[in-house]
């Protein structure tokens, strides 16, 4: 639904942003829709732990046939980049062995972050120039952000069928099951 | 080029502005407000078809009604998503809500009395809702426009399911039918209402406009609304009562008659039917919900115990 709620007396007063204690960790999803495509961010989900965070995603981005792959990552663990601001682009404090991590690109303003694949690097910073320099190039790409491939959680591909088949067969889900005369427009 | 003068071209150019980006205050205060109450109308609206649960007449009605349910749960949780974006997080909106803070759309401030207000509700409330969200998909934010298409391709189904009810019942008995008819007399102006004052009154839109928050004004999509609406209540034989309801042929648009403006401003300032209710409900099930956030922390700091150990 959506909604004009009227300015009442006392909204400018809001101070947003102290962050309460009691919440769950934020957690980003990315969703791959079919076979062949890469994973998208769909925003994040709210979870005490990796698991409850893939099973929060899979309610809340695949209600609908939508996906065959899901993974979650800890907001907190990922690196972001833009373009506009590339004063972020800070130095690794102190550099770690190599390690896996894998780069999301904005490839431009309106688009959710898409893998891009993964490249070896000694930290968050270090990711985030070597994933500048392979994938964004050409003007192509107007963020980055990184993550440890070790914390990124995949949902368990032997348990893809219960993930994300109960909804198959619920064809009372979609727009095209009722059936609505012409006469009365686009609805 | 300045931070101000970047913002503004994005702005001009019809591009969204992602989180990163440099914002004015202003734009960002605007946003959280706007997307945290679109939020928390999309949680409190679950209440009022959530009544209709248990007492659906069917089971394929039943789980339709579930299904729908579900839906405006998960948009609640894209738009808190969205403005987690802005930097607050989603347990300081939803506090603000609890305190009464924040508000949320008034039209769930009336009772779902008959079975036909599941129908009328998706056929209305969510048409509405529709007018409105078609437009915020080319909102300036790009979570918020993102967040808008998902719900967009959700709500079809919404105002579809409703829609059909209602002509299911307009076919039945008389008692169906008058049924239905009583329903449409109850939620056919607190539907308007949900477009929000008129442009005159309402001082903030032409802010929301330059900035490309709002992209149609509250009186032009409360017409584009009505004009959809009236050839499908009149496919249905369905009567809205309006008497000054006319087709304008100098204007190309029904005329309409004037909104109870009283009676708006009376429910948005708690007064409605069911605020009390709402609120008290709502708060209500977050307490007794407390041992499940409680049981599902516990056992991820097992599962974790056990990983580290
Ligand atoms: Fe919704
Ligand atoms: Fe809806």
């Amino acid at each position: 639904m959506s909604y004009e709620v009227p300015h009442m007396e006392g909204d400018d007063k809001i101070q947003f942003g102290s962050h309460r204690e009691g919440g769950w960790p934020r957690w980003e999803a990315f969703v791959r829709q079919r076979g062949g495509l890469a994973h998208i961010h769909s925003e994040s989900v709210h979870a005490p732990d990796a698991e409850t965070a893939l099973l929060n995603a899979r309610d809340a981005y695949l209600r609908r046939v939508e996906g065959v792959s899901l993974w979650v990552a800890p907001a907190d663990q990922v690196t972001r980049w833009e373009s506009d601001a590339p004063e972020a682009a800070s130095k690794d404090i102190a550099p770690r062995p190599s390690a896996l991590w894998e780069v999301f690109v904005r490839h431009r303003r309106g688009l959710a972050h898409a893998h891009a694949g993964s490249m070896a690097a000694t930290g968050p910073y270090d990711a985030i120039e070597k994933a500048r320099r392979v994938y964004v190039t050409h003007e192509e790409g107007v963020g980055v952000w990184v993550v440890s491939a070790a914390t990124v959680v995949a949902a368990d591909p032997e348990e893809a069928e219960a993930l994300f088949e109960p909804f198959a067969d619920k064809d009372y889900r979609y727009p095209t099951y009722y059936e609505i005369p012409d006469e009365v427009g686009h609805m | 080029m300045t931070d101000e003068s970047r913002f503004d071209a994005i702005i001009a150019a019809d591009d969204k502005v992602e989180p990163g980006d440099w914002m004015p205050e202003g734009y960002r205060k605007t946003l959280i407000r706007q997307i945290a109450q679109h939020a928390h109308s999309e949680v409190i609206g679950m209440q009022p078809e959530g009544n209709w649960i248990t007492r659906a007449p069917s089971l394929k009605r039943k789980a339709i009604l579930i299904a729908k349910v579900q839906d405006e749960a998960g948009h609640g949780l894209y738009l808190y998503s969205a403005a987690e974006t802005l930097g607050v997080s989603r347990h300081e909106l939803v506090d603000l809500l609890h305190q009464g803070k924040q508000k949320y759309s008034s039209i769930f401030n009336y009772p779902t009395l008959n079975w036909a207000d599941m129908g009328t509700i998706g056929w209305l409330v969510d048409g509405a809702a529709i007018t409105n969200q078609v437009m915020l998909t080319r909102t300036s934010y790009g979570p918020y426009a993102r967040a808008m298409h998902r719900i967009c391709r959700e709500e079809s189904f919404h105002q579809r399911q409703g829609y059909e009810l209602i002509l299911t019942l307009m076919r039945g008995s008389e008692e169906q039918r008058q049924m239905a008819q009583d329903s449409m007399n109850r939620f056919w102006w607190p539907a308007l209402m949900m477009f929000g004052p008129t442009d005159g009154d309402s001082p903030h839109t032409q802010q929301s406009m330059a900035w490309k928050i709002k992209r149609i004004s509250n009186d032009d999509l409360r017409q584009k609304f009505v004009d959809a609406t009236v050839p499908q209540a009149e496919f249905a034989g369905i009567t809205i009562p309006d008497p000054d309801l006319r087709w304008n042929e100098e204007r190309g648009h029904y005329d309409f008659g004037e909104i109870d403006w009283d009676e708006f401003w009376d429910v948005v300032g708690g007064n409605g039917p069911c605020n009390r209710e709402r609120m008290d409900h709502k708060n209500k099930v977050w307490d007794d919900g407390a041992w499940v956030r409680e049981a599902a922390v516990a056992y991820a700091a097992k599962q974790y115990a056990r990983k580290s150990a």
